[in-house]
């Protein structure tokens, strides 16, 4: 692995760090949302430090260049992490939609029942009647 | 039979007043169910003297539909009629739909423009042989015009269609309703072009659905479990 590439693995996930820390210290990501990206940084920087870890298992693996290794496995840890949260903003879709639901529900009640709202109950087409009336009962 | 018309709406002031006054409110009640609206439509409706849920957000038309049908399973409605407010839909075939659906044992009633056969050849009628094809594939049953937005559905679809988070207004659904054992019929309708507002979907919007309808009926189908009616 080439010394620009160490560097790189090491500089990189300080800055990244760093920021994640500033975020949480405005409160912009949970602690528990941050964990991941932590991790992550700290796997970049061991690699950059200690090099022979990921050219020992690259050998092992069987791919050529250790830096393809790289490559391969962090796509695959963010694809992973891409679906997760493809997940997570499902749910929360569907969580807003309720919610919004619920509460345009419960605001039309309490309108109807300050403006004393009444539905006109008509029934033009009885359940088991062929004829088709054309006005309320 | 009770019967609600509703009627999603967002940001169509421009038709929505036209709409509501070719409806006949003493055969039925109807609820315009504004998705978060940022034009005058809530007022207009209100001056009108119609009945209006605001949602507090905009939600899509699933949601929008979803809440309307929650309304009407709270309020003892048997049959929702979704109607759309831009003018295409036209008042005069609702009593012909809710006689097809109290008179059979259906729970989905379609407005369909194509069952008697004939169509046109543009490529809304294209998309839509393409869904029919797809439908009868998976199902075996013939939906002449599943995009049609004029649908009727019973109590027991709402309520099916509220316990499936993934149900949307839109041919999949019909097509998962008759895989779970719901009774799909149609009942013929004409219906106007639009006379006001753009069309939701775009040229490259389009594509997008008829994708996103393909890979759903003919893949996601088999994978999703079957909630009976």
């Amino acid at each position: 692995m080439s010394g620009e590439l160490r560097a790189l693995l090491i500089i990189a996930p300080i800055i990244m760090t760093m920021y994640v820390l500033r975020r949480i210290r405005n409160t912009k990501i949970r602690v528990a949302d941050a964990v991941f990206w932590i991790v992550i940084s700290i796997v970049l920087i061991l690699l950059g430090i200690f090099p022979w870890l990921l050219t020992s298992v690259s050998h092992l693996i069987g791919v050529q260049s250790p830096s393809n290794f790289v490559f391969l496995v962090f796509i695959f840890i963010l694809l992973v992490k891409a679906f997760s949260m493809s997940l997570q903003i499902s749910m929360l879709e569907a969580k807003l939609q309720t919610l919004a639901q619920k509460l345009a529900l419960h605001q039309l009640e309490s309108e109807d029942e300050k403006n004393h709202y009444q539905p006109n109950g008509a029934c033009p087409v009885e359940n088991d009647n062929t004829s088709v009336k054309d006005a309320a009962h | 039979m009770r019967l609600l018309v509703m009627i999603p709406a967002y940001n169509e002031m421009e038709s929505i007043c036209r709409t509501l006054s070719t409806l006949d409110a003493s055969c039925y009640d109807v609820l315009v169910v504004d998705d978060g609206s940022r034009d005058s439509t809530v007022e207009q409706c209100h001056k009108a003297g119609f009945h209006v849920l605001s949602l507090p957000v905009n939600l899509g038309l699933s949601g929008a539909v979803k809440v309307g049908m929650m309304y009407a399973l709270e309020h003892g409605y048997d049959a929702i009629l979704q109607f759309d407010a831009d003018g295409q839909h036209k008042a005069e075939y609702i009593l012909p739909m809710l006689s097809t659906l109290s008179h059979s044992d259906a729970h989905i009633v379609i407005g369909s423009r194509y069952m008697d056969g004939k169509r046109d050849h543009s490529m809304r009628v294209f998309g839509n042989t393409l869904i029919c094809h797809a439908i009868r594939v998976t199902t075996g049953q013939r939906i002449a015009d599943s995009t049609s937005g004029m649908r009727m559905y019973s109590r027991a679809a709402m309520d099916w269609f509220c316990k499936n988070p993934d149900c949307t207004p839109e041919p999949d659904t019909i097509a998962y309703a008759i895989r779970c054992g719901g009774i799909v019929k149609e009942a013929p309708v004409t219906m106007d072009e639009r006379t006001a507002g753009k069309s939701y979907l775009s040229f490259s919007r389009s594509i997008q659905y008829m994708f996103h309808m393909i890979v759903s009926i003919y893949l996601f189908q088999w994978f999703r479990k079957k909630e009976a009616f």
